[in-house]
């Protein structure tokens, strides 16, 4: 996989680093067990300081992605064929869906529409792993 | 008085002949180490550098042989050799800062960053699926050393007091020196310094961060791949050509070889070969895999992240805090790595080389070591 990071953007770079890990697990691209670079070994790869690297990995760990140990590193810690979510995991999710949906009905986004683009995000995330060797 | 002069001319040539092809040889993207949009590249300016730097270096070349000539009639001609080279490669690197200064003030001037999204990729595949040291192509060199230190072992006993000083066409010229172990093994010793010093470097190398360009990352990622594999290979088998050339200058030194011309092209027969090799890797490899034939078009809408401000002496030195890494790949110029003089390591090495020239050049003065005072 790749990890691209926007200098000139809004969104921070550990958070932009945690994003793209993230959907590459949504995509299959990432699957459980995929060892990932050691934060000194990213931060060299991308010319940005390991502290931030390890920012987005604390981040990853803190929300059930990844596992770290002193041994073998970053390891993805599940995927979306892990089985159900932890308990708790859909309650919080929720939360942060509230208020993107509030964004939305908020800008005039009708229920079609909301619904459609959410269908058309799910498809894209299977439809990636299809394509990925 | 032939073969200095022949000397001087050719090497005056060779330095005009590869800094006039340093800026073809570069990476595509960054013209005379300077960091430019895709969009930007035939630029006028930039195009005005290139034509100015060239014949600057042309010029250079024809004002040292003009000067360098006559006076190599009047004074010594090794020392006008070592002074007139040495003259024009430092005119020729300010020609190449220079051109690089000026394209540096034409992007400012036009702001060429303007209106471009920057970005830089990491493509985790060189981490997932590295490029490893091809270790079974470091057996030739280990067994050239093996070899030659194996004959010089049987030899040992027999060899004279003195030994030839290999001067000249037929390596057999200049004064006799004495036979002390330093001076008999010095061919093995810097055989297995080599031997051992490339892999290593090799090693730290492709750990290094890959070049991914961020406007096609999956097109110069594999072009990446392909160059540090290449790399690799012509590394190794130059290690095994210059050790092949320290074999036969071994047997020459121990006396084993007859003196001849056709043995002296024998001996440096392989590091030919070696140097035929390295400009086929540049004409069909090329900086980071630039010349290999071309992939699919990709167009992520990014430009690779301008990061001028960390690059100094027109490209050359690479200073940031902030960048873990310690080896990175030169801008400038062709297949080099450089340390980041902002990482403790990089600072800590270059302070290292700037205390060793000290503490020689002190010995040198004090009378403690005699450095030597002509090459090869």
């Amino acid at each position: 996989m790749r990890i691209t990071l926007a200098v000139d953007s809004e969104i921070p770079i550990y958070q932009q680093i945690r994003d793209q890990i993230v959907t590459a697990i949504a995509t299959g691209e990432l699957t459980a067990e995929t060892p990932l670079p050691s934060t000194r070994q990213l931060g060299a790869d991308l010319a940005v300081n390991f502290h931030t690297v390890n920012k987005a990995y604390d981040l990853l760990r803190h929300e059930g992605f990844i596992r770290v140990n002193r041994k073998s590193g970053a390891v993805i810690r599940r995927d979306r064929t892990s089985g159900p979510p932890e308990p708790g995991v859909a309650d919080a999710w929720q939360e942060r869906l509230t208020i993107m949906l509030a964004e939305a009905v908020a800008h005039g986004l009708d229920r079609d529409e909301v619904l459609a683009r959410t269908d058309r995000m799910l498809a894209a995330f299977t439809a990636a792993e299809r394509t990925e060797p | 008085m032939t073969l200095p002069l022949i000397t001087l001319l050719l090497t005056a040539a060779l330095v005009t002949a590869v800094f006039r092809s340093a800026p073809a040889l570069a990476r595509p993207g960054i013209p005379f180490g300077t960091a430019v949009p895709p969009d930007r590249l035939a630029d006028p300016a930039i195009l005005q550098a290139r034509n100015r730097f060239a014949r600057t270096v042309l010029a250079c070349g024809a004002l040292t042989a003009a000067l360098a000539v006559p006076a190599a009639f009047l004074l010594d001609p090794e020392a006008v050799t070592a002074a007139a080279v040495t003259a024009l490669v430092l005119a020729d690197t300010a020609a190449y800062t220079l051109a690089g200064r000026r394209v540096r003030a034409a992007k400012t001037d036009g702001d060429w960053y303007a209106g471009t999204a920057q970005a830089v990729t990491a493509d985790l595949s060189f981490r997932a699926d590295p490029v490893r040291v091809p270790w079974r192509w470091t057996i030739p060199a280990v067994l050239v050393l093996a070899a030659t230190a194996a004959i010089g072992a049987a030899r040992a006993g027999s060899l004279p007091a003195t030994l030839p000083g290999l001067g000249g066409l037929t390596l057999d010229g200049g004064p006799r020196v004495p036979a002390t172990f330093l001076a008999a093994a010095n061919p093995v010793l810097t055989q297995a310094a080599l031997t051992l010093a490339v892999p290593l470097l090799l090693a730290a190398i492709l750990k290094s961060r890959p070049e991914i360009d961020a406007a096609r990352p999956a097109d110069s990622a594999r072009r990446y791949r392909v160059y540090l594999r290449s790399l690799a290979n012509l590394l190794l088998f130059t290690a095994a050509c210059v050790n092949l050339t320290l074999l036969g200058i071994a047997l020459r030194l121990w006396e084993i070889l007859p003196p001849s011309p056709a043995a002296t092209i024998a001996i440096f027969t392989p590091l030919a070969a070696a140097a035929a090799a390295a400009v086929a890797f540049e004409v069909r490899v090329g900086v980071g895999g630039h010349r290999l034939p071309g992939g699919e078009p990709e167009d992520t809408g990014l430009v690779q992240r301008d990061d001028d401000r960390h690059w100094h002496l027109g490209g050359f030195v690479y200073a940031n805090r902030d960048d873990p890494a310690v080896l990175v790949h030169q801008r400038a110029g062709g297949h080099q790595w450089t340390v980041n003089l902002g990482h403790p390591v990089g600072w800590g090495t270059a302070a290292l080389l700037v205390l060793i020239a000290a503490a020689a050049a002190g010995a040198a003065a004090l009378g403690i070591v005699d450095l030597p005072d002509r090459g090869l």
